[in-house]
């Protein structure tokens, strides 16, 4: 090499890299070109498994499905856990048992088909036909009669509690009186499906079929479908004949499934989203610290706790399960361990469930009374006791709680404990299989009342998965979805939640809050302790450069 | 040669029947179920399912069902992503793995082959010391390590691609860049080691005697024979790059087909796992065909039987 190319390589090589850096540090951000088409680019957690209300129980569905689709009752634009009109225009109720819906005669499906009181039939009788396979259906169960024609005990649909006296009116008889009644029709598994749509591709409960895919779904919110492509993005967009569309603000949603908390995180930073769907969790405290303006925290209704298996000895003791609950320290837990900003439990149902319920303050720390019930129980200072497995799943914190309750009960009780990590859907069916000692557990509400915490815990509920049995407890139950009067029936539930508290088949730990990062262009965001959004008075600001 | 072909493609039908078989074995005989949920469903809805999709069925009934769907190319529908079909989920995918995948080959065979040539001709010196040092680390730098460093310094910090994501036409490069560079590192050593021990051989030293410039001596005497381990290598290599990685696709966001792989297995999706086991077992066999083709085509003592 001549010592010309020998000092022209150098400088070449040097000269495209300037320009390329010039070039590519000038790059127009994601969020300034949305921001100009006014599409607003959210992170959605994992990727979403159906667009068809009915098959799907996640979260991320959640929150594609109601930008797609509007039951009877509807967000409030300020706040979304109230309740605003949707599709019905106005609602009545005399003994909160028997309720009479308006419907809007305004509303249509996206394809311009009017939607009327007969697309709520089908769809309640979709949702309930066993043959579906609804995962969520219990969610209709405090239909009269729905529990019944969902069991097959009878196929009359006509026996369920739901009638259309006419198009526009819908009139709806519950099992007993729900003064929370609307607020839970804001739950997808309430919303109606458009029949034409589904019976061109099968029959009413076949599933699989393709109905909820981009071309072919007909929807009934304030944006429709206009593409989806796995694992990448769902695009949703404007749908002009939505009732309420003058109030629609923005043109178009996209939703990134993006199920690494780190490389959300990521992109966001890098100009990518205007809202992020979490945090990770090992940045929340450096985030709490350095408080930057786009991060924020709200509480969430849900409860971290851990469950017992009652049948297995020695937890079919009460005062066992007292002593390992007495042993949790929640403070130091979610103060110094996690860092969070979660909340310590002190009950089971969170803040924020109903203005008339207050939550619990049971749960405590307190090493010696745990030694005390632990001796009363037959095992002083642990000694007899067998060793205990801890089950858990692989996500998150899961493992760093498991080990402090490991190194809590070995401390306080001088129990000595394992940690089984199992995958999500073998842990599932463990727990469902009552094949664990004692089980790491969450509890999302579904609708703000504390007895989307409480009615798990009956006798033979599919969700109680602990063995435990009171009747006392499901005498209660009953009383909370058949009591007329609020303060009465209020009682009734503090009393279950107090009874579940002293026989302990679970332990609290903490309630949850949710994190998020939230560009500042983002307007009219209104937190949700059930993570409702009201996206049709979401709005997108000007780009401001930070 | 033609016979050989057949011979090889008619085993690789066997090979697949039987990845296709065992995928399904290990998912429906481990614990949980597909529609295993935390939100518990009534015995009869779960019975209901199960009668639907055949899973009451004994187990070798479901497994012929299933096998029979594959080989009729009726392909079933994934339990997880209802309503879309096995065969749609990987062709949405594959466009986005091939490209990173072919993309990160190119990188690690065009950085891989020239940095393990330099380090076997200039053997003991430096060049051949730094060569091979990079090359350890790159081997045991795993690309959850890489990906993140490189999405960092080149996404976030320098500005130049974007730091995950699919949607700009350069959106391949960082991810094929951690893929490719890494597997770089094993190419080297690996055409290192083959050029090392061919030139050592007494016909290239013939050669040297008989007064061959040394370029034509590597290039055209020592390098087909020293490819000959590394193509080997090149072939699976090919098959795995291609068929998507799950740890740059989750740290790039990208929507290909390796999250496919984890997910299906974890989520018990086992229709959509023995499809994604069946597309990697059909990339294996055609490319170690390739490879013997390629093989006995650089080696005249290699005959296709």
């Amino acid at each position: 090499m001549s010592w010309l190319t020998r000092l022209l390589l150098p400088v070449l090589l040097f000269g495209v890299l300037a320009v390329f850096h010039q070039h590519g540090k000038n790059r127009v951000q994601r969020v300034v070109a949305a921001g100009a088409s006014k599409t607003l680019l959210i992170g959605n957690g994992s990727d979403i498994e159906s667009l068809d209300p009915h098959l799907v129980t996640g979260q991320p569905e959640h929150w594609v499905i109601t930008a797609l689709f509007e039951g009877l009752v509807a967000p409030d634009a300020e706040n979304p856990d109230l309740d605003a009109p949707g599709l019905a225009s106005a609602w009545r109720s005399d003994d909160f048992q028997t309720w009479t819906f308006d419907l809007r005669k305004d509303a249509t499906w996206s394809d311009g088909t009017p939607i009327t009181s007969a697309d709520y039939l089908y769809s309640f009788q979709r949702m309930l036909s066993p043959e579906l396979g609804s995962h969520y259906a219990e969610m209709l169960h405090l239909m009269k009669g729905a529990a019944d024609f969902h069991s097959g005990k009878t196929q009359d649909f006509s026996s369920v509690g739901v009638t259309a006296p006419d198009e526009h009116t819908l009139v709806i008889t519950l099992e007993g009186p729900a003064p929370y009644f609307p607020g839970m029709l804001k739950h997808y598994t309430w919303f109606p499906v458009p029949r034409h749509v589904i019976e061109r591709f099968g029959s009413m409960t076949t599933r699989d079929t393709p109905w909820a895919r981009p071309g072919n779904i007909v929807s009934s919110g304030a944006f429709i479908l206009k593409d989806w492509r796995l694992n990448h993005f769902i695009a949703v967009e404007k749908n002009p004949r939505y009732w309420d569309a003058a109030t629609t603000k923005l043109n178009a949603i996209h939703f990134f499934p993006i199920d690494n908390p780190e490389s959300e995180e990521r992109v966001f930073l890098d100009g990518q989203l205007h809202f992020t769907s979490t945090v990770p969790l090992d940045k929340i405290p450096r985030y709490r610290q350095s408080k930057p303006p786009y991060f924020e925290q709200s509480p969430e209704l849900a409860c971290e706790f851990y469950r017992f298996n009652t049948t297995r000895a020695p937890f079919d003791n009460p005062k066992v399960r007292q002593a390992f609950a007495l042993a949790i320290d929640r403070v130091t837990l979610v103060d110094q361990v996690i860092r969070s900003g979660h909340l310590p439990a002190t009950g089971l149902t969170p803040p924020g469930a109903h203005p008339d319920y207050h939550p619990l303050k049971v749960m405590r720390f307190d090493p010696a009374a745990a030694r005390q019930r632990l001796a009363e129980a037959g095992f002083p200072d642990g000694k007899g006791f067998r060793k205990l497995e801890i089950l858990t799943n692989t996500s998150g914190t899961a493992r760093t709680i498991a080990e402090f309750f490991q190194e809590s009960w070995k401390k306080h009780l001088g129990i000595e404990t394992t940690i089984l990590q199992q995958e999500w859907q073998v842990y599932i069916d463990s727990q469902q299989s009552l094949k664990y000692d004692i089980s790491r557990a969450g509890w999302v509400g579904d609708y703000a009342d504390p007895y989307t915490f409480l009615g798990i815990w009956r006798t033979g509920d599919g969700n109680n998965n602990t063995g435990w049995s009171n009747p006392r407890y499901d005498e209660l139950m009953l009383t909370a979805t058949r009591e007329p009067d609020t303060a009465r029936r209020i009682a009734a539930m503090q009393e279950a939640e107090s009874l579940l508290l002293a026989e302990l088949p679970i332990i609290p730990i903490f309630w949850r809050m949710n994190s998020h990062l939230i560009r500042p262009e983002l307007k009219n965001w209104k937190h949700s302790v059930i993570s409702h959004r009201c996206y049709k008075a979401l709005d997108l600001a000007p780009f401001n450069k930070p | 040669m033609t016979r050989f072909i057949l011979q090889r493609l008619l085993q690789g039908i066997v090979v697949i029947i039987a990845v296709i078989s065992i995928t399904f074995l290990i998912i429906r005989l481990g614990p949980g179920s597909p529609f295993a949920n935390e939100r518990d469903m009534p015995d009869y809805v779960r019975e209901n399912l199960d009668r639907l999709y055949g899973l009451d069925q004994p187990l070798l009934v479901q497994l012929g069902r299933n096998l029979w769907s594959f080989l009729t190319l009726d392909l079933p529908v994934s339990y997880k992503l209802k309503g879309w079909n096995v065969g749609e989920i990987i062709a949405q995918g594959m466009p986005v793995s091939f490209t990173v995948g072919g993309a990160a080959f190119i990188i690690a065979v065009l950085v891989g082959v020239p940095a393990g040539a330099i380090a076997a001709l200039r053997a003991g010196k430096f060049e051949d010391r730094f060569t091979m040092a990079t090359a350890t680390l790159g081997v045991c730098i795993p690309s959850l390590v890489l990906g993140p460093l490189l999405a960092l310094l080149f996404g976030l910090y320098l500005g130049w691609f974007n730091s995950a994501g699919w949607y700009d036409a350069d959106d391949w490069v960082l991810p094929s860049l951690t893929l490719g560079l890494i597997s770089a590192a094993a190419v080297a050593r690996l055409t290192r080691g083959g050029l090392r021990e061919t030139l050592s051989q007494d016909y290239i030293r013939t050669a040297r005697a008989k007064g061959v410039s040394e370029n034509m001596i590597v290039m055209r005497h020592a390098f087909r024979l020293a490819c000959l381990p590394l193509i080997n290598y090149l072939g699976p290599l090919a098959a795995g790059l291609l068929s998507g990685s799950f740890v740059t696709e989750t740290v790039f966001q990208l929507p290909g087909l390796g999250r496919h792989f984890i997910n299906s297995a974890l989520h018990k999706d086992f229709t959509l796992a023995m499809a994604l086991a069946a597309f990697f077992a059909i990339l294996i066999v055609v490319f170690n065909l390739l490879v013997d083709i390629l093989q006995a085509w650089l080696n005249p003592k290699i005959r296709l039987k």
